[in-house]
């Protein structure tokens, strides 16, 4: 109980409090427990690598286990993981390392591009089908998005201006109101985090 | 007529990826060098960057995003880099908080240095260390933009090619993110107001940002407050960064944005002509139905 509640809770508390007070407070000792709260950020973000490896191998060794239909993709998954790290690391020329960086650039940035790039067919089926003007407010959605949408080509620089007003005002008010509501969501989780209310990251609760 | 609403309201959606190909491929094949407005957050900060010269103080480069959003964001980190070289404007790129940044950060520098060097005489090419630096990946996100605010060297001791940060011309008097005359963050997600609320607010440094088309309604709100220099939104903000550089300092490069302006305005076109036959279509439907009842 101490070391999976208590110790933790105390720690966030005493720690989240103390990192508050010390953004205020631009003295040397402040500056110092800053500097060490930061090389301690940096070691402990190198380990959630560690984490997240671990947590792939665990996934994709139980479904190729299972032997279930897909598992040919986990055995993909892991040859390439595997295989990129070592040709990274052993590799003699560095960051010239020539197999590295054609794989890099002709196997994974085409892959990903082309996974993105599918959205763009899916937006438009999905905008031919559901984008439809069925109220007052979806039609000022939908003459917005194609004034928008206009002014974004060659053929519609006479809509710029009216475009740069949208994205300045009304877009503008819209986006900065989300922004406060986050910005106030922000605030009242850390202060439940902080003070121990909200316990969802010790796991279960 | 009614048959052709039917037609359209019952449409099989493979028709429309078919256009969609179609719309992309055909223009990057004959492309119509459509004609490139320039708007204000471009113009913006194009003239900060430009305005760096007289500073001497160097640019950072930061190329915040995966492969899935190269084909946007590549050709901004690139008109800017170009930008930097030809003023002489010292610059540090910088794989930036996503650890697939620095694959992308390298890819950019390759691409422009090769250029760059191709281009000049044998005197006057750019050098690795004096003209430019590459930083590696540092985990650690926030910590990492608040530890070079208080102390870049200690942060990054070293370059992505293993040379201390103090013997290189372009990094030995950046002791600090304050040092820095503007933080460029070329980004399709959240992580450009990471870079102003700790970089700008806390360490007084200017940042400008290049975002994907969808990202940049987010940022109009920080342009509006002047909390950013200037913004690249999406390919058009590419094309028109390629544009400024052609025109004001004689950048005569292919232009890979412009040119991938002609498969958007298609694209574009096309969404907008059937989201407006797809709303005819449905209202001419719903009038008929209402009629048979």
């Amino acid at each position: 109980m101490l070391f999976k509640r208590t110790l933790p809770l105390l720690v966030v508390f005493v720690l989240g409090i103390a990192m508050m007070i010390q953004y205020f407070i631009p003295h040397p000792i402040s500056q110092s427990f800053k500097e060490g709260a930061d090389n301690w950020i940096r070691i402990i973000g190198a380990f959630a690598i560690v984490l997240g490896l671990a947590s792939f191998f665990h996934v994709h060794t139980r479904k190729i286990m299972r032997k279930n239909k897909d598992s040919i993709f986990s055995v993909v998954a892991i040859v390439s993981l595997i295989g990129m790290a070592l040709i990274g690391i052993l590799g003699k020329d560095g960051l010239d390392n020539w197999l590295f960086s054609n794989l890099y650039s002709y196997i994974i940035v085409p892959l990903d591009a082309t996974m993105f790039s599918l959205l763009s067919f899916y937006i438009a089926s999905a905008a031919f089908k559901a984008f439809k003007a069925r109220n007052a407010m979806a039609f000022a959605l939908l003459v917005t998005a194609i004034i928008v949408m206009l002014g974004r080509v060659s053929f519609g620089s006479f809509l710029n201006g009216l475009v740069e007003w949208i994205m300045v005002y009304p877009n503008t008010a819209a986006q900065r109101g989300i922004l406060i509501g986050i910005g106030l969501g922000i605030i009242a989780t850390s202060l439940k985090i902080i003070l121990g209310i909200e316990r969802s990251y010790l796991g279960g609760e | 007529m009614m048959k052709f609403w039917l037609f359209l309201e019952r449409l099989d959606r493979r028709w429309i990826y078919l256009a969609i190909g179609l719309s992309v491929i055909i223009p990057l094949i004959f492309p119509f060098n459509s004609p490139t407005t320039i708007t204000p957050p471009t113009v913006n900060l194009w003239n900060y960057i430009d305005s760096l010269a007289e500073t001497g103080k160097p640019l950072m480069v930061i190329t915040d995003y995966a492969p899935s959003t190269s084909p946007e964001l590549d050709p901004m980190s690139r008109a800017v880099i170009r930008h930097a070289l030809e003023k002489d404007i010292p610059i540090i790129i910088y794989g930036g908080l996503y650890p697939q940044g620095f694959g992308m950060s390298q890819r950019v520098e390759q691409y422009v240095i090769d250029e760059m060097n191709h281009k000049k005489v044998n005197g006057d090419t750019i050098i690795y260390g004096e003209d430019w630096v590459l930083l590696p990946f540092i985990p650690g996100a926030t910590a990492v933009i608040m530890g070079m605010g208080d102390d870049f060297h200690r942060t990054s001791p070293e370059d992505a090619r293993g040379n201390s940060l103090s013997d290189l011309e372009v990094t030995k008097d950046v002791r600090r993110l304050g040092d820095i005359g503007l933080i460029v963050d070329i980004s399709g997600s959240s992580l450009p107001r990471l870079w102003l609320q700790y970089a700008t607010t806390r360490y007084g440094v200017p940042v400008g940002v290049g975002t994907t088309a969808v990202s940049a309604a987010e940022y109009y709100a920080f342009l509006q407050t002047g909390q950013f220099v200037g913004m690249m939104g999406g390919m058009k903000g590419a094309a028109e960064y390629e544009q400024l550089n052609e025109d004001l300092i004689e950048v005569k490069v292919r232009r890979v944005a412009s040119i991938a302006m002609d498969a958007q305005n298609a694209v574009h076109i096309f969404i907008i002509i059937i989201v407006i036959l797809g709303n005819i279509s449905f209202f001419v439907m719903k009038k008929n139905k209402a009629r048979r009842f």
